[in-house]
């Protein structure tokens, strides 16, 4: 069985306050992607909520999301018109503590709706991490050519890292 | 105040691009933002009549004379 191969496509290291950010013009030489991130927003409260697009988007478009989430108290569960895709540290959390982000997006060139599994979470490195799972569609057809990632409430800030990867299938 | 920018980190050729957003792009993001709150405030509005019922539950359930682990078990 050949063993699946991450290929490192894009990685960017943000120097600014960014709204969004967007990979574009993605290979379609690949079966899967994966997007790896270190993530802090400046939405002034502890967490923030990240959310992925598609193929251009400016609008939650053909997206929904089922997600859970626990912060060591309690446990929640909840749904979305759009791919909610992560937890992440926002302003008010521990000075320069940024969330880890995974984002697993199957057979993205392929032509039925696209399924997303992401996990991330938003922590103080002291005493409170908030922890999301999430199970997203991206109800289109289409081949995926570009991703963006973009905020609930707040945007990027300087720090913040995304990595794109390509997963080769030998 | 600078405007909101996005970032376009093109794939096949390494390009990064830093755009300010149009007005469109900047009324979706608030627009986007407000609906948000709006839906957390709901949710949280929601939650706390939720706890508010449990508290008043657990009063009638020790009224009836059920003790303490049971309504705590009934209610968990």
């Amino acid at each position: 069985m050949p063993t699946p191969t991450y290929v490192a496509i894009a990685k960017q290291v943000m120097t600014g306050t960014q709204a969004t950010i967007t990979f574009s013009a993605i290979p379609s030489t690949y079966t899967d992607l994966v997007v790896l991130g270190s993530v802090r927003t400046d939405r002034a409260s502890t967490v923030d909520y990240l959310k992925i697009r598609f193929n251009g988007a400016s609008v939650d478009t053909n997206l929904t999301g089922r997600f859970i989430y626990g912060d060591g108290a309690t446990a929640t569960s909840s749904t979305a018109a759009y791919a909610q895709v992560a937890r992440v540290d926002a302003a008010s959390n521990t000075s320069n503590t940024f969330s880890n982000v995974e984002i697993y997006i199957p057979n993205y060139l392929g032509s039925t709706y696209k399924p997303i599994s992401s996990s991330g979470v938003a922590e103080d490195n002291s005493t409170t991490g908030y922890d999301q799972a999430s199970a997203s569609l991206f109800s289109d057809t289409t081949a995926i050519s570009s991703i963006s990632l973009v905020n609930l409430f707040g945007s990027f800030v300087s720090g913040t890292r995304f990595d794109l990867y390509g997963i080769k299938n030998s | 105040m600078d405007k909101p920018t996005k970032l376009i980190v093109d794939c096949s050729t390494g390009e990064q691009t830093v755009v300010e957003l149009s007005s469109d792009e900047i009324a979706q993001l608030e627009a986007d933002r407000a609906a948000a709150e709006a839906q957390r405030a709901e949710q949280e509005a929601a939650e706390t009549a939720k706890a508010a019922k449990r508290l008043t539950a657990a009063d009638k359930l020790r009224a009836l004379g059920l003790e303490e682990e049971e309504v705590a078990a009934l209610l968990s």
